[in-house]
């Protein structure tokens, strides 16, 4: 096991090599001079020629690269230009909304999705499992920030149940923090439960299938019996992967959400940075999303390895 | 064709029906010159925010512009950016996957490079990719497109892997055929099906970046109408014109899902394999992984 997670963590080198250079290269793909584009056409040539400076961009590449480099693994992502503040200060806080979000999003998902995938393939090729994956597929084919727009319309201006938008910290009462968050939660939420419901009703159909399922019923086990303690334990392992490589759909979502809902979290604040032209937020908040998704997707990995006695490596 | 339609009318009617909508979205998109629509572009303060009815049946945005009208022309901007991004990204998917599955040596370098694209979320690096760009529809397609061509590269790849195995390509080989024709006659063409699946899918999820991407004022800008740009203007007017609101939301929804409908039953119809796993047999993707066993091509 430790040998596997050694592995693990060494495979992920080359892959943040290339997030690394990939995040590194995006200020150079602006077209002209960065420094000229970020200030715009107001600015004097001695502001451009400092902002230039301050960020390193007179020097040769490769001494950009390795200097940037030595930045980032020191924890320092730079600083904005326009808050006048580190990089890693404005993502931490920028942080609460989005995490309070997703996190809620997941859980919603996860209650919804995996009861009824299993349900699904417990019923598979009945009405309900039709419908259940004409749902799943709607869930997947709609775009999360216009349910978001459909469910204010109907549950914040119609039905006046909650806010129309904006966040309250949960500093400042558990109630009011939820309520801020359910509807941007359901929008991105039901996106996630299309996919994660999809692998359910797959991973159940597979188990359902097993020798010692019919060993539980051939014994007299009653039927809900067999699919929670047999059929959903089992279904529930390659279910969790698909809620890792997930994570990179819900934190996609989360950014156009968040916009909808005004909700100041990591996707407002890269919204708000491409229109200031504050390109070390941008880069900032790019590789360290990408950072919280490969080691999200470590973790599961290797949870995934110490839930499963039968994968031994 | 006639043979596929066949099939596809009389086992997966729901997907066909979905072609069928396909088909009319991309002729209305077409042809909205000709259909007799008011001009997206006309402005009419005094009938601004109508609500659906004679004249307007899908009543006015916040400039009196005919809704429908604008839905129709912004199915000509949606579509082309999602045809763009399918067609870069299936061509650029292609080229890389066929040669990081056919040389061990490309193999190594080219799927670390995947992996590393692969890890970010694909709305955020699609809107730093524009941000740095600048915007417009063609930088909006070639940002889609470099976020979605890993997976159709690691599609080809997998199907490359297999057929190289695989004696008529080992006969080819022997014979003495160059790599070019190999690659192109023996191996692109038996891999075609997962490719044009994997393309309907590319195709939908551009549909959906680009909605993202316009919503946030990063994809082709007003006045030109986009199903994305649409819903940004309509979000304010939640309260007084929800009509608004409704409509380039389910021109998305319809294309979307189709797409995707379309999607599936190519998938199932070209291969058996998936179609057994949804009935029920005991093979489905998820069991082949936890057993290690190589699945059916999928994300």
């Amino acid at each position: 096991m430790a040998r596997y997670a050694a592995g693990r963590v060494l495979a992920l080198v080359p892959v943040l090599a290339v997030v690394g250079v990939t995040v590194f290269l995006l200020i150079h793909l602006i077209p002209g001079d960065p420094a000229s584009v970020i200030l715009g056409s107001d600015a004097s040539q001695a502001q451009v020629a400092q902002l230039r400076t301050a960020l390193g961009l007179d020097r040769p590449l490769y001494v950009q690269f390795v200097f940037w480099f030595e930045h980032v693994l020191r924890g320092d992502l730079g600083s904005s230009i326009f808050l006048r503040q580190p990089v890693t200060r404005a993502i931490w806080d920028h942080l609460g909304p989005t995490a309070s979000l997703t996190a809620l999003a997941e859980a919603l998902a996860l209650a919804v999705a995996v009861p009824s995938g299993i349900l699904a393939a417990w019923k598979r090729n009945t009405r309900f499992d039709q419908g259940f994956m004409m749902l799943v597929l709607l869930g997947v084919s709609i775009p999360s920030f216009w349910t978001g727009l459909n469910l204010i319309a109907l549950f914040a201006v119609a039905v006046r149940l909650f806010p129309v938008a904006g966040y309250v910290s949960p500093l400042a009462g558990v109630g009011p923090w939820l309520a801020s968050l359910i509807l941007p939660a359901v929008a991105l939420g039901f996106t996630q439960a299309g996919l994660v419901a999809r692998m359910a009703r797959d991973a159940t159909i597979d188990v359902l299938a097993e020798d010692y399922i019919r060993t539980a019923r051939s014994k007299g086990v009653r039927e809900p019996r067999v699919l929670a303690r047999h059929a959903f334990r089992n279904a529930l392992i390659p279910t969790m992967t698909v809620v890792g490589t997930s994570l990179a759909n819900l934190l996609s979502g989360a950014v156009v959400v968040e916009t909808v809902f005004v909700l100041p979290g990591i996707g407002n604040l890269i919204v708000q940075s491409i229109s200031r032209r504050d390109y070390p937020v941008i880069e900032g908040v790019v590789l360290f999303v990408a950072l919280v998704y490969v080691v999200v997707n470590l973790g599961v990995d290797l949870l995934y390895a110490a839930l499963d006695p039968r994968i031994t490596y | 064709m006639g043979l596929f339609l066949r099939a596809l009318v009389r086992r997966r009617p729901i997907a066909a029906a979905a072609l069928g909508a396909l088909a009319a979205i991309t002729l209305a998109a077409l042809l909205a010159p000709v259909l007799g629509l008011p001009a997206p572009d006309r402005i009419d303060m005094a009938g601004r925010l109508a609500p659906p009815g004679p004249g307007h049946p899908l009543g006015t945005d916040n400039f009196g512009r005919d809704i429908l009208s604008r839905v129709v022309y912004s199915g000509r901007v949606s579509l082309l950016i999602g045809c763009g991004v399918m067609a870069a990204s299936t061509a650029a998917g292609t080229l890389v996957g066929l040669a990081a599955g056919y040389y061990r040596r490309v193999d190594a370098v080219a799927m670390r490079f995947l992996d590393g694209l692969m890890s970010f979320p694909a709305i955020l690096l699609a809107l730093a990719l524009v941000a740095a760009l600048g915007v417009g529809a063609r930088n909006e397609i070639i940002a889609i497109a470099l976020v979605y061509f890993p997976r159709t590269a690691r599609i080809v790849r997998g199907s490359t892997l297999q057929l190289k195995q695989r004696a008529f390509v080992e006969a080819a080989v022997a014979l003495g055929e160059g790599d070019g024709r190999i690659l192109t006659v023996h191996i692109l063409r038996n891999a075609l099906t997962p490719l044009i699946v994997q393309s309907t899918f590319v195709f939908a999820e551009a549909i959906l970046a680009d909605a993202a991407l316009s919503f946030l004022g990063l994809g082709v800008r007003p006045p030109t109408p986009t199903w994305g740009n649409m819903l940004d203007d309509a979000h304010i007017y939640l309260e007084t014109a929800p009509w608004f609101v409704v409509f380039p939301g389910v021109a998305i929804v319809l294309t979307v899902l189709s797409l995707n409908l379309v999607g599936d039953a190519l998938r199932d119809l070209a291969d058996p394999y998936a179609v057994a796993a949804r009935r029920g047999a005991n093979f489905t993707a998820a069991g082949d992984a936890r057993r290690g066993l190589p699945g059916p091509a999928q994300e």
